[in-house]
């Protein structure tokens, strides 16, 4: 295991930012961790970049202890805040020069370690600018080339793709996918579930500081194939409606209020039949049915939807 | 030595960024200007107050330029050289790129070295070529080497003492991550304090020296009693500021190896508080064995403001709620009966312990200097306990601050009122009624009730027990319930800690049969 995540839990007096993950992570794994803000994302990649220490729990990346041995966890990872600024006193080529001194690139290889970087984020003509000078996307790509520039094993990106062009999200996910095959770990945060569904190889959804769901790409789609969705909209009595489809064992999974639901079952059309005529015999009446295939973001809606209701 | 500072990483990135053709040529421009000024106005003021038709005499009209040009240097060493890596460290806090700088891979020894000297890459040389100047006019105004050397070596470790606790107090900011710092610790406050020792340091030597050659020599040949030795006033005061630079630099680098260590270690505090003493120590030894009362008195003041020093070394010691059961989980792995707890394990673990080794190597030069100042033998009893009381309360109240501060944010909000209201309160009462019966339950006021004055003269040895007696009570109930809640704790990590390798032991287990399936 790469990374491994014991009870990690993060605590702001009253408030539990992370509540006790369990994260395990393999080489080469890209993980994309979604969750709605204040999931607390932002806070499990910071503990993991050794910027903020759990309130308990423990951190383990490629076998050392992250508080311990922080100097060596540090040379491992690479970390890209969601708000940054990098230091605009400085040229583009200085400040990726600055990042390869300091993570031990040796100096005969740092120029070319530079420019290969700037090469891979599109910013090789942008070489001799001023940080400030540039804009809110060329900064974000400024960013993931001072991670480039030393090629760490592990890269925590929080949102990377906040403020980049279209142009600039193909470019991002191509450099993704790309060091994943180099072998390298990624785990990429972001709240837009499609911008990691196609690249990552597991998600994690995190809600309320807890993690919810956490497993690979594949295997959830497998599981979502047999599922669906029903949208399905009553006119009265509510509460004798949810009990009525409560007691319906072909429901897997039930939410919402107030006369509109959601629920998602397993079987055919003949399924959407019968609730639709069990309702209707306990004189309830339905004026909406829509049947929805499920995917990554229904699964994401439904898991913090139900959570937050559960709150 | 000179390749190792080239080579660190932050010392190239502020050449990079200060050395630009355009920033040195400002920065030249601004310093000759200010060199030419400086010549101008004191050969004009020279010139003016000489009388007509008599040859310039040279060695006069250096030594007029004399304090200006020192003045300068130490402008530019003490006083620039502390703001820039202040400013610099609380620019990249609002602007958001400390992150970047924190998890460096640097050791703090590395990050703390680039800090001062990158960020004045500018500042350094410019201070360099003044004192130069400075040694020259000097020279010129007939400044022995010797004289010239002291006042270099001043110069120099003063400035160093300077920018350390500059970068010192700025990296030991409690909310370095938020843009707003707290008070006394946030770049006003290490500004406002570097001017402040600049202003207390500086000027007076500054204008020792702006008597010109005179006031020189009177300043060099200054010598203070050192325990039985006279030494020179400039080279002790040099000394001492190399002294705690290195003290500084220390506690620098500490911080920014791991923000959420304390500044010193148990040890280094131990070792500060005895350094300091000793040489505080050393300047009144002589005055020792005198019986008088003005001596009593300022043996008192002197002891009360060493006590409050321990008292902020204590705070700069503490761990933190992790720390403390990071090594009580060291105890559950290699301790055999780790579920055993006894009162003095947990003091151990604590903050506690460390308040009362401080404690104690406060207590021995003050209790000399309470015996050879004539206090009575009651009066030090009494006034002994009463501090070390005052000690255990702090020190239990600390504690339930540290355990409580991330979690149950009532009880810790809770636990600073009480000590606030329970001493300020009492103290403010008393001295709002004027009433000293009330003014010695709280520990201020019994420091006022040390020193003559109408209400001391009331207030008897019978009342300070019983103030005594109270204050204790409270003391040792709080330091039960500090050690009711350690017990707890440790008992529940321990637990934790057999039911984590219970748990894991039938896991391998269990794998071990599938395995073997």
């Amino acid at each position: 295991m790469i990374i491994t995540t014991r009870d990690l839990r993060k605590q702001y007096g009253k408030l539990t930012a992370v509540k006790d993950v369990n994260l395990t992570l393999q080489r080469g794994e890209i993980l994309g961790l979604v969750g709605p803000n204040g999931a607390g994302k932002t806070t499990l990649l910071k503990m993991l970049s050794t910027l903020i220490e759990p309130t308990t729990g423990s951190i383990e990346i490629m076998g050392f202890n992250i508080w311990k041995e922080r100097l060596q966890v540090r040379k491992h990872i690479g970390y890209l805040p969601d708000f940054f600024n990098l230091y605009d006193d400085l040229k583009l080529w200085e400040l990726l020069y600055f990042f390869a001194q300091t993570y031990g690139v040796p100096e005969d290889e740092r120029d070319l370690r530079v420019n290969t970087a700037l090469e891979d984020t599109n910013l090789l003509i942008k070489r001799d600018d001023f940080i400030k000078n540039l804009s809110r996307g060329m900064t974000q790509r400024v960013g993931l080339a001072t991670l480039l520039v030393h090629q760490p094993d592990i890269f925590l990106l929080d949102e990377p793709a906040s403020g980049l062009d279209p142009q600039a999200r193909i470019t991002l996910r191509t450099i993704l996918k790309k060091l994943a095959k180099k072998g390298k770990t990624l785990i990429v945060s972001s709240h837009i579930l499609t911008e990691l569904d196609d690249f990552c190889s597991h998600i994690a959804i995190m809600n309320k500081g807890e993690l919810v769901l956490h497993d690979e790409v594949k295997e959830i789609h497998r599981k979502l194939k047999g599922e669906h969705t029903l949208k399905l909209k009553v006119l009265n009595m509510f509460d004798k409606a949810k009990d009525t489809l409560k007691s319906n064992p072909s429901i897997t999974s039930l939410s919402g209020a107030d006369g509109i639901f959601s629920l998602g079952y397993s079987g055919d059309d003949k399924i959407i039949a019968k609730i639709n005529a069990d309702l209707v015999s306990n004189g309830i009446e339905v004026i909406h049915l829509q049947r929805e295939q499920k995917n990554l973001e229904g699964l994401f809606m439904e898991l913090t939807e139900e959570l937050n209701l559960s709150v | 030595m000179f390749e190792k500072l080239m080579n660190n990483p932050i010392i190239k990135r502020y050449s990079f960024s200060l050395f630009r053709r355009n920033s040195i040529i400002v920065a030249s421009i601004i310093y000759i200007s200010l060199i030419m000024l400086i010549n101008t106005i004191t050969f004009l003021y020279f010139v003016a107050n000489m009388q007509s038709n008599t040859p310039i005499d040279v060695q006069k009209l250096a030594m007029t330029a004399y304090p200006w040009m020192l003045g300068l240097s130490v402008i530019l060493l003490w006083g620039m050289a502390s703001i820039t890596p202040a400013n610099i460290i609380f620019s990249q806090i609002t602007k958001g790129s400390y992150d970047f700088f924190e998890i460096l891979p640097l050791s703090g020894r590395t990050k703390a070295t680039g800090l001062l000297i990158g960020t004045n890459l500018i500042y350094y040389p410019l201070a360099a070529i003044s004192i130069i100047l400075t040694i020259q006019y000097g020279m010129l105004g007939g400044v022995g080497p010797i004289q010239q050397l002291n006042i270099l070596l001043l110069f120099l470790f003063g400035g160093l003492f300077c920018n350390t606790l500059s970068v010192l107090l700025c990296v030991s900011s409690t909310n370095l991550n938020k843009k707003q710092s707290k008070i006394g610790t946030n770049k006003n406050g290490s500004i406002v304090g570097i001017i402040i020792l600049a202003l207390v340091f500086g000027i007076p030597i500054i204008g020792a020296l702006s008597d010109s050659k005179q006031g020189i020599n009177e300043l060099l040949e200054l010598k203070w009693n050192f325990y039985s030795f006279k030494i020179s006033a400039i080279l002790f005061i040099s000394l001492a500021a190399l002294y705690f630079a290195g003290w500084n630099f220390t506690g620098a680098a500490r911080k920014l190896q791991d923000k959420t260590l304390p500044m010193f270690t148990r040890g280094g505090a131990v070792k500060y508080l005895i350094s300091l003493q000793f040489i505080l120590f050393g300047f009144f030894f002589n005055y020792l064995f005198r019986d008088s009362i003005e001596m009593s008195r300022f043996a008192g003041a002197f002891a009360i403001v060493l006590f409050f020093i321990m008292l902020a070394i204590y705070l700069a010691t503490r761990r933190n709620k992790k720390r403390i059961i990071q090594s009580i989980d060291r105890i559950a792995i290699t301790e055999k009966k780790p579920m055993s707890v006894t009162i003095l394990k947990i003091v151990n673990i604590s903050n506690i312990s460390e308040a009362l080794i401080l404690f104690t190597v406060w207590a021995i030069p003050a209790l000399i200097f309470a015996i050879t100042s004539g206090y009575s033998i009651n009066s030090i009893i009494i006034h002994f306990c009463t501090f070390a009381i005052f000690t255990i309360l702090a020190a239990s109240c600390s504690e339930f601050y540290i355990l409580f501060k991330d979690s149950k944010w009532k009880y810790h909000f809770l636990i600073t009122l009480f000590f606030f209201v329970y001493q300020g309160g009492i103290f403010l009462g008393g001295i709002l009624s004027r009433s000293g019966d009330l003014l010695i339950f709280s520990f201020p006021g019994y420091i006022i009730l040390m020193f003559p004055g109408n209400l001391t003269e009331k207030i008897s040895n019978i009342q300070r027990i019983q103030a005594l007696i109270f204050n204790a009570f409270i003391a040792f109930a709080l330091f039960g319930c500090v050690i009711s809640f350690y017990t707890m704790l440790w008992q529940k990590i321990i637990a934790d800690f057999k039911l984590k390798k219970v748990i894991d032991e039938e896991k391998s287990k269990k794998k071990e049969e599938t395995q073997s399936e």
